[in-house]
């Protein structure tokens, strides 16, 4: 009996050392990124709006109600009603939901198979490393909007289609950086000492060169979110991407906010502040990360 | 157009009046009630010789007492309507001349100043520069700044702009011989702009036959109204072409002034399909610049025949889809006067922002609506269809499109003065178009839909974005009944090669199909089964309709203007119950212009050039 009690305590003692640990990283992070911090909590509170949004939002986003149409800010409508009559502030919680979901997903997506081909295209070297720096070449030849403007208008409008038309379009950056990363940790000894001892390529770069070069891939990955708003809104703003009446910010800055500009400027001014506090986030935490991983930077802005 | 070529083109307009009135009295009730009312063209039947021969075979046959009284009451009809036919000559005569009256005084004391650069504006680019090729109204604006047409709407001071009032063009004079021939000679001094392949050469006769003939035979999926009625088009000299008919054609003038042509274009152009990239001018503007998706820049044509006018030395196109851009550009000056496009809350912003601004709302003669491909299932069903309509509110669409209170519902016709019944008043024809999820719901399950998810629903932006916004109306209204429908948003390119003309199978379209002059017009442009203008996909369900069909040939051939009405309103009250096409509504088409410009005419036909050729700056 006694004895477990004894036993008991000891398991406790080190949890509460655990969490006393994290608290004080989190404060000294905190103390060492301020902005980044504070960045990261209007990003959460922007996603948990658009997670939650069947829970938070107060009316239904595709509900028209004509007669309420183009209302201005006001107790009701707190962000006022589109042309249609539906609540803005609805519509920009579910439009966060369709703008962060698609470029989250294209982004894992894109980030993924960069890495992959990117990793082995470093490590390997030789003619398979040439041919896909070519095809990476001619990717990046084309602005990231015109080969999703392309592909979209040349298969039609769908999410998933258009998860997939980001993530192409976001695959020659990646591959380029998880490329110089693989070279770069491939130089190090305890590469080539993985290789005297008999590792196979595969067991390489899964178990050393990954690892060691998820650092700048995670920076990537974060500023490609931000990229990733961007084009589906830009894609959207155009007709080419989330089709109505479902709700993105992108859409809800184009035709429906085009028309109504000179009247009505709360149509373009709410999506328009949630896509630029979005991005804005994502590139901070961006930078911030960047900061973390290369003690280099640190403190150098 | 100096005042004696104005009045040459009275004096023989009033001769070849007097001889339609001739022909009209002497052919008796069916002849005399066409020309009276202008109804429908004779496509592909003979009936209205069919009336005339029946008419005759009555004569000469002994008849009994009924037949008798039957014929006593067609000939009082007959002179009834002659009589009333005179009338209406008169008046237009007296009002002709009171306009010309009009025209003349303030040509003598203000002639318009030659200058400036007018520029309107057009939601899209135009898909090609040949009249043959393309029918809607984008081809109409361009097409008709360049190529003539020997007839046009007259624009004169006090005419209403619907009145469409038959004038000569490039004709200088014309003739009728007989019911089923016209002759007509074109003005001398009418030139092709002084470049290849044309270099200056005279228009003529045999330009017009050719025109006319290309129209005709040469497979483009186009014109409708006039085309069926030709046998024969051809030049007897260099300045006289000769039309010949299978039958009396009440509206002929009318429809040789139609917006949709045919126009009049040199056979040198068909070379190496040259039509589809530039024009060749023998009308008020010369092509001089078009710059892909943004504008299309024209000039004054020196050479013109109808000298001195324009009065602008050139024209500007710019295409700007927004409505907002469109105002900004109407507010700053960029924009002269602005019509297609501009919702109503965008009129009353720029009649605030402009004081002296000229506006006016016109009702829509296009004719609106959702049409579902009739092939496709559960829409072979009459009842989904009906489903369909009664889940509408259209109201709703209107509000949205600012216009609850100018605009109007659409029956199988667009509102028509004098023909089409307003749904809104008319008890039987209301029950089929307001709007009642209730009964969309019974009709649905009666069809054994429970529900229905998944269907296409094709609208554009072509018409301005504001109609892609009424098409998310419609879509809410749908789903509201358990019909969901994707909705796909189709560039104007798109749009006018598949929806505009039904040519897109398996989806539901939203779409405005062409401005009609004519309730004849508007029905068989949708209604009849191998229409190429028609954007109800699949249409062979509607010729199997031998009652719709039968209503359709006899309004066309009856000359009497109240049984043709009653005609009309059992034919909207049969496809209402049929409900082929959903009908939508008809927002009001809104023009504005600003305070320097003068010599405005409203252009509700979509073939704005003699509106544009008339309007001058008074600021020069």
């Amino acid at each position: 009996m006694a004895s477990s009690t004894h036993a008991s305590a000891s398991v406790a003692e080190p949890r509460a050392l655990d969490a006393r640990r994290v608290g004080t990283a989190l404060f000294r992070v905190v103390r060492r990124y301020p902005f980044p911090c504070l960045i990261t909590l209007v990003l959460v509170l922007i996603g948990a709006g658009s997670g939650l949004a069947d829970f938070i939002a107060p009316y239904d986003p595709n509900a028209i109600n004509p007669t309420d149409r183009l209302q201005g800010p006001n107790s009701t409508y707190w962000m006022g009603t589109d042309a249609l009559g539906r609540d803005v502030f609805t519509r920009v919680l579910y439009g966060g939901r369709a703008s962060l979901g698609v470029s989250v997903t294209s982004v894992a997506l894109g980030v993924m198979v960069a890495t992959a081909v990117g990793l082995v295209s470093g490590a390997l070297s030789g003619w398979f490393d040439v041919l896909v720096q070519r095809i990476v070449d001619m990717l990046m030849a084309f602005p990231g909007l015109i080969i999703v403007i392309s592909l979209t208008a040349f298969f039609g409008t769908s999410v998933s289609l258009l998860v997939v038309v980001i993530a192409i379009a976001l695959l020659g950056g990646g591959i380029r950086i998880s490329r110089a990363a693989a070279i770069q940790v491939s130089s190090q000894p305890y590469i080539e000492a993985a290789r005297t001892i008999g590792a196979t390529t595969p067991r390489i770069i899964v178990r050393h060169i990954l690892p060691n070069a998820l650092p700048p891939i995670m920076v990537i990955a974060t500023a490609y979110l931000g990229v990733a708003i961007l084009i589906e809104a830009s894609v959207s703003f155009l007709g080419y991407g989330i089709q109505p009446p479902a709700a993105s910010w992108g859409f809800m800055l184009g035709a429906e906010a085009r028309i109504h500009m000179i009247e009505q400027p709360w149509l373009s001014v709410w999506p328009g502040l949630a896509i630029f506090l979005t991005v804005f986030s994502f590139n901070i935490i961006g930078d911030a990360l960047r900061d973390a991983f290369d003690p280099r930077l640190r403190g150098s802005g | 157009m100096s005042s004696s070529n104005y009045w040459k083109r009275m004096r023989n307009r009033r001769l070849s009046r007097r001889a339609v009135l001739r022909s009209a009295a002497t052919a008796g009730v069916g002849a005399a009630g066409l020309a009276l009312v202008g109804c429908g063209d004779d496509d592909d039947d003979d009936a209205a010789p069919a009336v005339a021969q029946q008419q005759q075979q009555q004569q000469d046959q002994p008849q009994p007492a009924a037949q008798q009284e039957q014929e006593q009451q067609q000939q009082q009809a007959a002179a009834q309507a002659a009589q009333q036919a005179e009338q209406q000559e008169q008046q237009m005569q007296q009002q002709q001349q009171e306009q010309a009256a009009v025209a003349q005084a303030q040509q003598a004391d203000d002639t318009p100043p030659i200058g400036g650069e007018l520029r309107i504006s057009d939601t899209s680019d135009l898909a090609s520069f040949d009249g043959f090729l393309t029918f809607g109204y984008k081809a109409f604006l361009h097409g008709h700044n360049c190529y003539p047409m020997l007839t046009q709407f007259s624009n004169n001071p006090g005419q209403s702009s619907i009145d469409f009032q038959p004038e000569l063009w490039l004709a200088e004079s014309y003739e009728q011989p007989d019911d089923v021939t016209w002759l007509f000679t074109i003005k001398e001094n009418a030139v092709w702009e002084d470049r290849p392949p044309v270099d200056g050469r005279a228009v003529t006769a045999e330009d017009v036959a050719f025109s006319f003939k290309e129209e005709r035979y040469g497979g483009y999926p186009n014109r409708g109204a006039i085309l069926p009625s030709l046998v024969g088009v051809d030049a007897t000299d260099d300045r006289t072409v000769r039309f010949d008919l299978n039958g009396p054609l009440a509206p002929f003038l009318l429809y040789l002034g139609h917006h949709a042509g045919p126009y009049v274009m040199p056979p040198e152009l068909l070379v190496d399909e040259m039509s589809r990239q530039t024009m060749i001018s023998a009308g008020p503007f010369l092509l001089d610049e078009y710059e892909p998706g943004s504008r299309v820049v024209y000039k004054r044509n020196p050479n013109y025949f109808d000298a001195p006018k324009p009065y602008a030395d050139s024209l500007v196109i710019n295409f700007i889809g927004d409505n907002s851009a469109i105002a900004a550009a109407f507010l700053s000056g960029e924009l002269n006067t602005t019509w297609f496009g501009v919702a109503p809350p965008i009129v009353e912003e720029l009649e605030n922002g402009i004081p002296g601004a000229t506006w006016e709302y016109q009702p829509s003669l296009v004719i609106g609506g959702v049409f579902p491909d009739l092939a496709l299932e559960p829409f072979t069903d009459p009842r989904v269809r009906q489903a369909m309509s009664v889940a509408i509110d259209r109201d709703s669409i209107l509000t949205v499109g600012g216009a609850l209170e100018k605009g109007q519902w659409s029956t199988a016709l667009p509102p028509l003065a004098g023909w089409w019944v307003d749904p809104k008043e008319d008890d039987a024809l209301g029950e089929f178009y307001r709007y009642n999820p209730d009964k969309a719901r019974q009709l649905l399950d009666a069809a054994g839909i429970d529900e229905l998810s998944g269907v296409p629903f094709h609208t554009t932006t072509a018409y301005g974005p504001i109609f892609a916004e009424q098409s998310q109306v419609v879509q809410a209204n749908l789903l509201q009944v358990g019909i969901s429908v994707d909705l796909v948003v189709n560039e104007p390119t798109v749009h006018y090669s598949t929806i505009f003309n039904g040519s897109n199978t398996g989806v539901i379209g939203h779409t405005l199909s062409v401005a009609s002059i004519e309730p004849d017009e508007a029905l068989r442009n949708v209604f009849i089964p191998d229409s190429p203008r028609s954007p109800i996909p699949n249409g062979e369900l509607m010729g199997e309709d031998q009652e719709m069909l039968d209503l359709l040939n006899a309004q066309r051939t009856e000359g009497d203007v109240e049984t043709r009405r009653k005609l009309l309103y059992d034919l909207q009250l049969h496809i209402a119950n049929q409900m082929y096409s959903v009908p939508w509504v008809n927002p009001p088409i809104s023009q504005v212009a600003r305070p320097e410009l003068s010599g405005v005419q409203f252009i509700q036909t979509f073939a704005p050039s003699p509106s544009l050729e008339d309007m001058w700056f008074n600021n020069l």
